[in-house]
């Protein structure tokens, strides 16, 4: 699953991140590292951006960013 | 001494530097608010002090433009002492770069700021206890308060006369050993560049290119190992280590004494940024600034202006009869309309803007925005130096590095200017709103808002790119303290009363003395390829000229040209409309056009320029066919 098809309220797992040296910088600057716990907390509509929250902080993420998100469902 | 101010975004930086230095830098409450180097000098306990505030930068491997120079300084520059501030209530994430600086071997002070913000979310931190560990002296504080500052000193000056570089902090034990595989590699090289070998080593294992520019060629082998052992990119096993170390680090010192309630902020953001009340809230909050300032400055103008307006005749008897008199009529009307004018509107924004900005609400538009701006080719963030640019374009130029895109950057400089700044707002609001009425005045901005739109989309058609989307750290909602504030508005003032106003005044002086000559007609000549098509005075010429110098210009200039205040005596509405929308769009101003020289290089400035002057001759035409 990727980030962006996951539902407002739900925590996630990151698995992998596809994208270039940059994409992958600049998810790490605010803590979205494989193994690391996120929560999606709300989404913009017209599919607009969401925003996450998790131990380095709460950020805004585009969609086409949080596409390259390899995520995996927590219980 | 002396000392460089680094940190991540949004954590007080240039908070503390201006408590050291007087207020000299803008702060908000948004990451990538200082974009540009801030210095200042000043004494402290009979040290001389040189005090440099770099752009917030969230490590030492950010590919945005602000924080590549961040580093570019830490690595090239000379100076005494790093002090390293962060965010305690973000302890973690903070030390990651703190991670990083240690590695540049030079004296380091940790700070540790916005202990309250910290204490209210029931983080309690060791600072004795992280000091061991690193190895440098650690201080909280209390930024804005001032609380905390004095011991930071102290321990700068403790960091700088015992040398205090700190421990270097161990990756696990495998990929230490390719470290040093590729240290002792560097070290065989004779091409020894001034840095660190460590951090050099580690740098090029993270395949940085601005390193691998340097040389460092024929390590593939063992970033090759370091991937096959950890089954990921060797840049990702390397920030992973630095993220779990200091995460350790972070749960070693501090305790979480409560648990995280909902905040208020979250339930402020449960409105603010729902899928429809968000932007019910978004336009009320944009029309009610609006209204205020109109509505306060409209207040206040009338009767400065009619107080000096009964002085001036009693006034211009002093002087005798002929170009003495019309210099002094010049410089009076320059002078009195910064006060009667100009203030009663500037001032109000000025504060509403500081307001918003550091309330945190910005980067929230950012959020709400951000689909319609992908409409445009851009994206959300590019939201944050467009709000700048109501106040002043040139900020709002410079802020387009927090942007990662060269294109992004170019076409949000460009679009940037058409946003009517603080200048241009004199002028809608003295000549539309004032003679016409506010809805005609909301009517500007809002055609104004189209037309950057309608531009936005005619450029990302001809660049076309995937930009790479909108990433942006959300703060918490601040209710700055009043005496920032006002020092903000202060600061931003000074810039009017410095610059704007003497113009004024010289500019008014000197148009009344050509006038009084006969030779302003000649200027009005010149013009005419402007005024003639747009159906305008032909006086008006000389004031589309003096418009370039400083924006506010154009309105008192206008009423010296006109020889009248009561603008209806001379011009139709249709003439205000046509004449105000060319105002709001042709060339951007001096210190506009200077800045965007500097930042996005000749070529995209005259392109700017073409297109602005273009976009207002058909503004201009079309508010003449309409109305």
């Amino acid at each position: 699953m990727r980030l962006d098809e996951v539902e407002p309220g739900k925590t996630v797992k990151v698995l992998s991140i596809e994208g270039g040296r940059g994409v992958r910088q600049k998810l790490a600057d605010l803590g979205i590292l494989p193994g690391q716990l996120i929560k999606v907390v709300r989404s913009a509509p017209l599919l607009g951006p969401l925003m996450v929250s998790g131990r380095n902080g709460t950020f805004f993420i585009g969609r086409g960013m949080a596409k390259k998100v390899v995520v995996e469902e927590v219980a | 001494m002396k000392i460089v101010l680094i940190g991540q975004p949004n954590c007080g930086k240039s908070t503390i530097f201006n408590y050291l230095a007087g207020y000299k830098a803008i702060t908000s409450n948004f990451p990538g608010t200082t974009v540009k180097f801030h210095e200042s000098r000043f004494r402290l306990r009979g040290e001389e002090i040189q005090c440099i505030d770099l752009p917030g930068t969230y490590s030492l491997s950010s590919p945005e433009p602000a924080e590549k120079e961040a580093r570019r300084f830490l690595i090239n520059e000379k100076y005494d002492v790093i002090v390293n501030i962060l965010d305690a209530s973000l302890l973690g994430r903070g030390l990651e770069l703190t991670l990083e600086l240690l590695e540049l071997e030079k004296p380091t002070v940790l700070v540790l700021n916005m202990m309250d913000e910290a204490e209210r979310k029931g983080i309690m931190i060791d600072e004795k206890k992280l000091s061991q560990i690193l190895g440098i002296p650690v201080v909280k504080t209390i930024a804005y308060k001032g609380q905390g500052l004095t011991e930071m000193i102290e321990a700068v000056i403790k960091a700088k006369a015992e040398n205090l570089k700190g421990n270097p902090i161990s990756f696990s034990r495998d990929v230490e050993e390719i470290i040093s595989e590729v240290m002792e590699d560097l070290k065989r090289r004779d091409n020894v560049i001034n840095i660190p070998l460590r951090f050099l080593a580690i740098k090029l294992l993270e395949r940085d290119e601005e390193f691998l520019k340097l040389g460092g060629d024929g390590l593939e082998e063992s970033r090759k190992k370091l991937e096959i052992r950890h089954e990921r990119p060797s840049d990702l096993v390397i920030v992973s280590e630095r993220h779990a170390l200091a995460m350790n680090i972070a749960e070693r010192v501090s305790k979480v004494l409560t648990i995280p309630q909902p905040s208020l902020g979250d339930r402020i953001d449960d409105w603010l940024l729902h899928p429809i009340l968000g932007y019910v809230f978004l336009i009320f909050i944009f029309l009610g600034v609006f209204v205020t300032i109109f509505q306060l400055g409209k207040f206040l103008e009338e009767p400065l202006i009619g107080f000096f307006d009964s002085l001036e005749g009693s006034l211009s008897q002093f002087f005798p009869e002929g170009g003495l008199r019309a210099l002094f009529q010049g410089a009076y009307q320059g002078f009195n309309s910064g006060i009667g004018i100009v203030l009663p509107y500037l001032l109000p924004f000025l504060f509403l803007l500081s307001l918003l900005e550091d309330s945190g609400y910005l980067p929230r538009v950012a959020f709400l925005v951000d689909s319609f701006m992908h409409k445009i080719g851009l994206h959300g963030k590019s939201v944050l130096p467009f709000v700048l640019g109501y106040g002043c374009s040139v900020p709002a130029v410079m802020a387009t590095r927090i942007l990662e895109s060269e294109r992004d950057r170019m076409i949000t400089a460009i679009l940037v200017n058409f946003v009517p700044c603080s200048a241009r707002m004199i002028v809608i609001l003295g000549l539309v709103s004032y003679f016409l009425g506010p809805f005609y005045a909301l009517a500007v901005y809002f055609i104004n808002l189209i037309v950057i739109a309608l531009s936005g989309s005619i450029f990302s058609k001809f660049y076309r790119e995937v930009t790479p989307g909108l990433i942006l750290e959300v703060p918490p909602y601040r209710l700055p303290p009043l005496r920032i504030t006002f020092k903000k508005v202060w600061f931003r003032l000074r810039e009017f009363i410095g610059i704007a106003w003497p113009l004024l005044v010289v500019g008014s002086s000197v148009l009344a003395f050509l006038q009084h000559l006969g030779i302003e007609d000649l200027l009005n000549k010149v013009f005419l390829f402007i005024t003639y098509p747009l159906g305008l005075p032909q006086e008006l010429g000389v004031t589309l000229l003096l418009g370039i110098l400083r924006k506010e210009l154009t309105l008192l200039m206008t009423f010296q040209a006109l020889g009248t205040r009561n603008v209806l005596e001379v011009m139709n509405p249709s003439q205000i409309m046509s004449f105000v929308l060319f105002v709001t769009f042709y060339i951007p101003c001096l210190a506009t056009l200077a800045v965007l020289w500097k930042e996005i290089g000749r070529r995209w400035t005259l392109k700017a320029v073409g297109f602005s002057l273009s976009v207002a001759f058909l503004m201009g035409i079309l508010a003449r066919l309409a109305l």
